[in-house]
């Protein structure tokens, strides 16, 4: 067994191959935020795109989105994500478009719901009398409107896609190796747990911290947008 | 109400109908959808058994036809065999279910007695060391991963102190095997439940006829809870179904730790196996159930909350 304990050069131990675990952490970093940032930008775009759209013209796009959100939200999401692995091959870019695919229905909701709201707004009528194309009252008139909660969700939904990115890691279905990745340290060390804890211990701490941030990052964000939440 | 609850069924109906073609496209991505479980590099399949399976999925009719008569197959209750064990699926399906059912309805059991309490505990003793205690462990609780925490327990609870099985079920209902894996299930629920019924209970404790039964010098336990709590169950009710819901997930995850022979662990087997119509099985059959349980939700929420309209 290869396995260390902490010492002055290896700060967090080393795993079965007597490689030093705090510089996995560290490299594997790398890909799960780049993953997860790339996700979350794509799928919060996309939704927010469809969302104002269908909020905003309503009618037969809207009912055609909707049912399709009402349909992803009823399948079993992992096993769904899993399957879409399966089928596109699994690399960085299959994770990126599987892991964009579950934020977008969310984002969806909520644009949609917040456009619902605002486009029977005075200012929205008075900008379609000045002449503005639809185009341009969506861009113009009603983004920035929803923007801040889409930010905020986005934010609270980062921590969730971090987990799931892990959680596939783990299954094996997440970032392909040799690419190192903190779900899979787990994953790949859980047969040594009793000789060698430290192995899957701090990984694991690692995800429950990064997670962790991000959440107090949504909730700090929500308070700066909604100050009303702020006493609760 | 009637009317409301027919128009539930039939979105619920379009939304299993939709879920099914999404089913159906991810099958047809790579074109011929027996590479999806044979696999293009398996040169060495027999010509007649590929044919058969042709005939089997209806491959010589265009693909809407394919699409209408898969789905009629499904309706009419024929899932298909399973491409592994050339058994009905609905009857592997049948077999591995009650683990799954029984080890889900005792995380949630647990997740909600646990998180519920906690968080009206949290939202009475609002600002105080015990609120910030609770507080700190429902952050914790739905920042760490799941299987990270089964491992932590196997090996404090399993390895180490030997109080508790590692894995799998063993015969029957026996309780000491039941710990681990719904503790593990059960506690990102409970630190949902634990914020979100903390939330609004303190929305409610902030209201005026709170105050006003306070004023009149209503005790504080019956404030807390005919007052109060009563007031607050939408959203941990609400939330109580997607943990559910939400579970079917944590089990493919926490049976892949604990070798628990439920449909979590037969959906990862099946996956790996590429075992097509065990995989669209287990899919649209836990959509379907979804779709029963948010129509329930429906039901009682008008039951619960008279105020609420339908239109």
């Amino acid at each position: 067994m290869e396995d260390e304990n902490a010492s002055i050069s290896y700060f967090l131990g080393t795993d079965a191959l007597g490689r030093d675990i705090l510089s996995k952490i560290i490299a594997g970093a790398r890909v799960t935020v780049l993953v997860v940032l790339a996700a979350v930008g794509t799928g919060i775009i996309v939704g927010t795109t469809i969302g104002l759209v269908s909020g905003y013209f309503g009618g037969i796009i809207d009912d055609i989105v909707m049912r399709f959100v009402d349909a992803w939200n009823i399948l079993p999401g992992l096993l769904i994500i899993l399957v879409i692995v399966l089928v596109l091959e699994q690399s960085l870019e299959t994770l990126i478009i599987v892991l964009a695919i579950v934020s977008w229905p969310g984002a969806v909701r909520l644009v949609r719901a917040e456009t619902l709201s605002l486009k029977n707004r005075e200012y929205v009528a008075l900008a379609r009398v000045a002449g503005a194309s639809n185009a341009r009252i969506m861009i113009r008139h009603i983004l920035p409107g929803v923007v801040n909660i889409v930010i905020v969700t986005a934010t609270l939904g980062t921590g969730n896609i971090i987990l799931l990115e892990a959680s596939l890691s783990y299954l094996g279905a997440g970032i392909p190796p040799p690419e190192p990745s903190w779900g899979r340290m787990i994953s790949e060390e859980r047969q040594y747990i009793d000789a060698a804890w430290w192995t899957s211990l701090f990984p694991g701490l690692v995800i429950a911290m990064v997670v962790m941030s991000g959440n107090f990052l949504g909730d700090w964000f929500r308070d700066r947008v909604d100050p009303t939440l702020r006493q609760l | 109400m009637g009317q409301f609850i027919a128009r539930r069924v039939v979105l619920g109906i379009i939304a299993l109908m939709l879920a099914m073609l999404i089913v159906f496209s991810l099958s047809r991505v790579k074109g011929d959808p027996r590479y999806f479980f044979i696999g293009e590099d398996s040169l060495g399949i027999d010509p007649a058994v590929w044919e058969e399976w042709g005939r089997r999925l209806n491959l010589d009719k265009p693909v809407p036809i394919q699409f209408a008569l898969w789905m009629g197959d499904i309706l009419t209750g024929d899932f298909g065999d399973s491409v592994t064990t050339q058994r009905g699926v609905l009857e592997i399906i049948g077999e591995k279910a009650p683990n799954t059912i029984q080890l889900g309805i005792i995380a949630w059991l647990l997740g909600t007695l646990v998180g519920v309490p906690l968080g009206v505990f949290s939202a009475t003793n609002r600002g105080n060391f015990l609120d910030y205690v609770l507080r700190g462990f429902a952050l914790f609780g739905q920042s760490v991963p799941i299987f990270w925490l089964a491992l932590v327990m196997i090996f404090v609870f399993a390895v180490n102190l030997g109080w508790l099985p590692s894995g799998t079920k063993g015969e029957g209902l026996a309780i000491r095997n039941f710990v681990m894996p719904a503790v593990a299930l059960a506690w990102f629920p409970a630190a949902s439940y634990l914020r979100i019924t903390r939330t609004a209970m303190l929305e409610i404790l902030d209201s005026e006829f709170v105050k006003f039964a306070r004023a009149k010098g209503v005790a504080q336990a019956p404030v807390r809870w005919k007052h109060a709590f009563r007031n607050a169950i939408i959203p941990p009710l609400t939330l109580s179904v997607f943990v559910l819901f939400g579970l079917l997930n944590g089990t493919i995850i926490i049976e892949t730790v604990f070798a628990w022979p439920g449909l979590g662990r037969l959906a990862i087997d099946a996956l790996w196996a590429t075992d097509y119509p065990l995989l669209a099985g287990l899919a649209i059959i836990y959509g379907a159930a979804f779709v029963v349980m948010i129509l329930s939700l429906d039901i009682v929420y008008a039951l619960l909350d008279p105020r609420i309209k339908y239109n």
